[in-house]
């Protein structure tokens, strides 16, 4: 006689297989996850993958077609194209990522604050929210990043700092709902200390939603760097960044429409992956959205 | 409902307040000084100090501004550089800005909302994944580049339409022919916002039980789904629509940029450019003020249409 040892799962590992399951079955939503996972290890290892440096000009091909020296052809300074647009995925990760996080970094605790103490600091952060989600989010940043200068850096904080008055309202939602949880309500009969319920109870618990809302927040950012950099407002050049070869193929547009026409499809590409994970994984996570 | 309007416009003028104070901070929390920049090649101290105090820049920053918001309720947002009433050219630009939305407004309903049923009535089926694939296509395109490849396809290599410009609305059909990519542009995000919203709204009326018993009353399937279903999803449609008209400001900047229309968007990133804090500080005021009042009225129409609302307020 012989047994098959079945190990038993804890129930957070048979949540995650059930999760990872769900996830596994929704073909698009894979797809978009590899894609967007393949777009940052691009960015990372750009150097290795780009047969040119962005920098580096060839002036007896300036404007060059397409050639299995410069796949993608040249611009009008001769930069291998396809080389810019692997280098111009660094600046749109950063900011899409970096960005995100920042604003993560501070809404995530202004909302737990809100939502679970409630009192008077609740309305005060309801009312600033809802003034800062009164600027227009584009407005908002190219104020913001006219008042810092145009660069990178400045760029991402602007971005960030955009970002997060949508996200407050989030976790404060889901604070709010998670308060009156009865584990909750468990923890403080226990004498739970406030830290230890907000760290231990609903942080864990809003999770699902924050990680959903981040995955569609980064396309967000990615277009709002693209879109900061074309209006001269980000990345500046000698510095690359798929705005910036936007914002130069303008001039060309007569003369050669294909300079706009690959940084623009790697924008879509880019924001599209990360709104098909994020698609999928709020259906994953979220079942109330599944119908 | 006089309490649930008192409530709501209360809340509207606070968070009013709030916005034109951080806006004010904002433009003085720059670098540099006003003065010097106002004072142009003149820098006597006595030069300077004349204009700090004829500007009213040599008093606090509460009583600054105070007296802004003052002259602001009273229709005067100060002078640009160029010594032009800030408010004279916004008002001057906002027309332009107006149409360009209400067009998009126009394209984002035509493609979004029937499609938007459609899927829903057909859930499940190719038409609802196309769709709804090409919606979230949509939501990924970014407008300026969208607007470039309408350029070169429309414009350069086909001449169907002017690449850009703007024609006054005295010539209407000129108009029109240089506002139809713009508004094509600005209008497909959009399209694609509303046309996932319409989908989930329809799918959720058309589980509830009104719609069931519509159906065991035995009303043909168009009015079950016409009558019941698609009005109600008309609710949720609304606020979407009102909620959206932050993302139309933001999309009508980079559009009127793109095509060279001298709008409210131009002339942001224009003050932007040209540092002229007076005409930014004027502009991001209008911008929130049209927000806030946008959303007040949605809230309104809202309650009107839902009056379940007007006692437990808007569920998020």
């Amino acid at each position: 006689m012989s047994y098959v040892e079945v190990r038993p799962l804890g129930p957070a590992a048979r949540r995650r297989r059930i999760l990872r399951r769900r996830f596994l079955r929704r073909p698009l939503a894979v797809v978009g996850l590899v894609v967007a996972l393949g777009f940052v290890i691009g960015a990372i290892f750009a150097p290795l993958i780009a047969p040119y440096d962005y920098k580096e000009a060839d002036f007896n091909a300036v404007l060059a077609h397409p050639s299995s020296k410069h796949l993608f052809g040249t611009d009008a300074l001769g930069h291998d194209i396809f080389s810019q647009v692997v280098f111009g995925a660094r600046a749109s990760m950063e900011a899409g990522v970096l960005a995100t996080l920042l604003a993560l970094a501070v809404a995530i605790p202004v909302g737990l604050i809100a939502g679970y103490y409630r009192g008077w600091v609740d309305p005060v952060i309801a009312r600033l929210t809802d003034a800062l989600l009164a600027f227009p989010f584009l407005i908002l940043a190219v104020g913001l990043a006219a008042i810092l200068g145009p660069s990178l850096k400045n760029a991402i904080l602007a971005l960030g700092i955009g970002a997060v008055p949508q996200l407050i309202r989030i976790a404060r939602g889901e604070a709010l709902a998670l308060r009156e949880e009865d584990y909750v309500r468990a923890a403080i009969a226990n004498g739970a200390s406030d830290f230890t319920i907000l760290r231990r109870h609903i942080l864990p618990n809003m999770m699902s939603t924050i990680i959903v809302q981040a995955t569609v927040t980064i396309p967000i950012l990615i277009i709002g760097e693209a879109t900061l950099s074309f209006l001269g407002l980000g990345v500046q050049p000698p510095a690359t960044s798929w705005g910036v070869q936007l914002r130069a193929a303008q001039d060309y547009l007569f003369d050669a429409p294909r300079l706009a026409v690959y940084p623009g499809v790697a924008i879509v590409v880019a924001t599209l992956s990360f709104n098909l994970f994020g698609d999928g994984l709020r259906d994953v996570l979220d079942p109330r959205t599944q119908r | 409902m006089g309490g649930f309007v008192l409530r709501k416009l209360g809340a509207a003028l606070i968070v009013l307040a709030i916005a034109s104070f951080l806006v004010f901070l904002g433009i003085r929390a720059l670098p540099g000084d006003p003065a010097l920049a106002l004072g142009g090649e003149d820098r006597d101290p006595k030069v300077l100090a004349q204009i700090r105090h004829d500007y009213g820049l040599d008093q606090p920053i509460p009583v600054q501004y105070v007296r802004w918001v003052g002259h602001a309720l009273q229709g005067d947002l100060g002078q640009d550089q160029r010594s032009l009433s800030v408010a004279h050219t916004i008002i001057h630009k906002l027309p332009v800005t107006l149409e360009l939305a209400g067009l998009s407004v126009l394209v984002a309903i035509i493609l979004g909302v029937p499609t938007g049923v459609l899927a829903a009535v057909r859930r499940g089926k190719p038409i609802d994944y196309v769709s709804t694939g090409v919606a979230l296509v949509g939501l990924s395109v970014p407008h300026f580049w969208l607007g470039l490849m309408m350029i070169i396809v429309f414009a350069v290599d086909l001449h169907w339409l002017p690449a850009g410009d703007y024609v006054s609305i005295s010539h209407p059909l000129a108009n029109l022919e240089h506002l139809v990519m713009p508004a094509i542009v600005l209008g497909t995000g959009f399209s694609a916002v509303l046309m996932r919203q319409t989908r989930s709204a329809m799918l959720e009326s058309m589980g509830a039980d009104y719609v069931r018993t519509a159906r065991a009353k035995g009303l043909s399937e168009w009015k079950v789904l016409g009558w019941h279903a698609f009005r109600n999803s008309l609710i949720t449609v609304t606020t979407v629509i009102g909620l959206q008209l932050g993302a139309l400001i933001s999309g009508a900047v980079i559009t009127e940029q793109i095509f060279g229309i001298a709008g409210f968007g131009r002339l942001t990133i224009e003050s932007v450019q040209q540092r002229d804090y007076t005409l930014i500080q004027g502009i991001v005021l209008v911008a929130a003020t049209g927000y806030v009042v946008v959303n007040l009225l949605v809230d309104f129409l809202y309650s009107v249409l839902n009056p379940r609302i007007r006692v437990s307020g808007r569920p998020t």
